[in-house]
Order: structure tokens, then sequence, then C-alpha cells
């Protein structure tokens, strides 16, 4: 859809391609006509965004989406929300320059999208939301999967990391931790402790999201 | 653990009482050495005072430890930041090991999340922190309690002074901003490391005045 990128403000609804009423929290970047954006900031509702700000966070230039899930569906949502994104089916080799691997049983807020995809551009190898604050790595798991993941990271009393959302630079530590985590979940440990582990033995530039961005 | 050491920052009657009731809680744990920037030595045995000339009180406390990758004693590679409203209750020696074990920075995150990240922030300073984030609700640290090597956080440290510069008020979105700018390898600490309740480190948030 060509249009004016804008960023919610408030709750905003629009109606999409086909009609539907599409609701937008506050920080979700979309497409809109150029009148829509107009009204929707003067009406203090969203903001139309600087060009420089705009050009950092939506460039999406080798972007693209694999799929942990149906990936027919998968393609279905991202046409409607991040048209002319390209969507693969489950690999773990990155196949992009910045590649988002998304499981579609999280919910997640389509507008930061473009946003996790930026903080790849400033050096982060990954990006993944915490999976809660108050969760720490010694309250999940079985036993033996704590005590091999203190094994490895020494100390359990640290949050850990929702799994099914994760940003990848194409770059050799992301590679990495994502072919160890690969490697740790064949142990059939509870795979928030199997991240934990990967990413303690690979030690990739992670920037650690907040929990809005996988919980409306 | 050779390299390693803790700092302190006191300034004024007030944190200086604080810190000397820290590093007593921190001696039953943890026999590292101690080093203290303030504007006038400790009255605490074996500690390392450091004087450093600070523009004023309250800001002047965060300058100095925005410093500390440059002030802190020459011999330290690793070193824990602690607030001095904060009670050790239990060994900290884990947050070495993982700067050991290769990670730059072991820090906590902020009970402050979502609709409350950095309601102590002022106004301007916010909403530019956001704006130039691109996310209105940003994972926010605890700085209070930090471990960092310093030769790998250098360029962090210089950014976050930088960052801070800008307006001079609390510190933590400066952190933030910085990081974006000089991404390094962080590990996120839970709760316990640095929380109101803390099992290792107990954060009294002005409490102990």
């Amino acid at each position: 859809m060509a249009g004016v990128w804008i960023r919610a403000i408030t709750l905003v609804r629009v109606p999409d391609e086909t009609g539907t009423m599409k609701t937008y929290q506050p920080g979700d970047w979309l497409q809109v006509g150029k009148h829509d954006a107009r009204m929707l900031q003067a009406g203090g509702q969203a903001e139309i965004m600087p060009p420089l700000l705009r050009k950092a966070v939506l460039d999406l230039d080798g972007c693209g989406i694999v799929a942990w899930g149906p990936t027919d569906a998968v393609k279905a949502t991202i046409m409607q929300n991040l048209p002319g994104l390209p969507v693969s089916k489950l690999t773990y080799a990155i196949p992009y320059a910045r590649t988002l691997f998304w499981d579609p049983g999280v919910n997640i807020h389509f507008g930061l999208l473009p946003v996790g995809f930026s903080r790849l551009a400033t050096g982060w190898e990954i990006a993944i939301p915490v999976g809660d604050y108050n969760i720490l790595a010694e309250s999940i798991g079985t036993d033996d999967a704590r005590k091999h993941t203190r094994e490895v990271v020494h100390d359990l009393r640290v949050p850990v990391y929702d799994t099914r959302l994760v940003f990848a630079q194409k770059c050799e530590a992301a590679q990495q931790v994502l072919t160890q985590w690969r490697e740790e979940c064949k142990s059939g440990d509870d795979e928030r402790l199997c991240w934990l582990r990967a990413w303690y033995k690979v030690k990739p530039i992670t920037c650690a999201l907040p929990l809005t961005w996988t919980r409306k | 653990m050779k390299h390693c050491g803790i700092a302190y920052v006191a300034y004024g009657n007030n944190a200086c009482r604080e810190a000397k009731a820290s590093i007593a809680s921190l001696r039953r744990h943890c026999h590292l050495p101690v080093a203290v920037i303030g504007d006038e030595p400790l009255d605490v045995k074996g500690i390392i005072p450091i004087a450093f000339d600070v523009p004023g009180p309250d800001t002047g406390t965060r300058w100095a430890k925005l410093n500390l990758d440059i002030i802190a004693p020459v011999e330290w590679r690793d070193i824990l930041y602690l607030d001095a409203d904060t009670q050790i209750e239990a060994d900290v020696s884990g947050g070495f090991a993982l700067l050991a074990g290769g990670w730059d920075m072991a820090i906590g995150l902020s009970a402050n999340q979502g609709g409350e990240v950095f309601h102590h922030i002022g106004t301007k300073e916010r909403q530019e922190t956001i704006e130039e984030l691109a996310d209105p609700f940003p994972l926010q640290l605890q700085a209070g309690v930090m471990f960092f090597n310093r030769d790998r956080c250098a360029k962090l440290f210089a950014a976050w002074r930088e960052e801070w510069l800008r307006f001079k008020d609390q510190d933590q979105a400066a952190l933030i901003r910085a990081l974006q700018k000089c991404p390094v390898r962080v590990w996120l600490l839970g709760y316990p490391w640095n929380g109101a309740e803390g099992s290792i480190v107990k954060h009294l948030f002005g409490r102990a005045r």
C-alpha cells in the first residue's frame, strides 16, 4: 500500500485494504493515505514521522521473515501488515541480511517489527524480547534441565527470553547461536533454557526487547 | 578475581552514611577491594578513597559514576558499581564470573517498565529518548548495580557521558541511548541481583535515609 507512514500515539482504528477495521497500539507504525495521516495527526492520535527517523526505521531492504509455523498463514498475515516482506519456511540458516524468526503463535505488534529490523542495522546481532520480568530461569523446566543450564551459565537468577520472536542479523555470531540453540533443543529441555545455554556459549551482541513487544 | 574491584560513589552526608552501611553488608560476603569516589574520604578501614571534583552534589554523583571507567583504580579490569543505598545479602562473585566468561556488562532490569518506563526522567528527555529509540516502551535497565569490563565498555561509557551531558539529569535514559550507539554484550540479571527485595543485592532506593 502506498501512503504515508505514521506512528500511533493512542489506539488507532483504520480500515485495511479489504475494508476491515484494524486496531493499532501506541507506538505502532502504519501506512495510511495522506488525508487520513493529516486527520490522525490533527486529532493527536498519530504523528507523521520525521524523514530521518522514518528512513532509519522503515528501511526494510534485505529484511525477511522465517515462519516457525504454517508458511501460508504467515505470508497472509505479513501481506496484510507489512506487504512486500519475503517469507521463508522454517530454517535455522539465516536467509536474509536481517531476518525475523517468528512463531505466529505469539502476539506481536506488527507496527514495531520495522523497529526490530532497525535494531539490527545499528550493531546488534540479535534482538529478542524478555519472556517475563518476574520469571527466572531457576523457576522453569525440569530439575535436570536447570542443572544442565546452571552448569553452563552458573546462575539461574536471570530472566529468560521469548524465543518465539528472534531478530537475527546475517552474521557469524547470530548464525552460531541459532545453530547452537537447535543443538541444545535436542535435549528436550525447555526451549528458553536451551536458548540461555546457547546464548551464553556464543555471546552475540543482543538487544533485549521489552514485554510490550509480545503482549497487547 | 585479581583484577576485580567494587566501586561506590558517595557525595554528602546521607550518601556517605548509606555507603558505609552498604560496605559493611558487602564485607560479610566479599573481600574484594572497594573504592569510594567522593568529596571526602569515607571513615571505613581498608577502602580506597578517590577524590573527583564534580559540578554539584546531585548531578555530580552521576557524573562521577559515568566516569568510573576512567577514575577507578588502574589495576581493576572488571568492576562492580553499587549505589550507596544497596544492601548486600549474598555472594556477588557470580557477576564477575560473567565478565570473565566474556560478557561486557551484567545489569538488572528496572522495576519500572511499560507505561512506567522513564517515569522519573524529565519530559523533554523522555520524549526525545522514545523518539530516538522509535519504541514507546523501551526496556529500562537499573544502573544502580552493574558489573562491567572497563576496556570492553570504554566506548559505551564515553557515549553514556555524551548522552548524559545532553540533559544532565538521571542516567538511565542516557544509558539506553548510549547502548543504541555502542552496543555491547549485555547479560541481563534478574531482580534478585538488584531489586527492592533482592536476595543478592537489596536496593533500598533511598529507604536507608
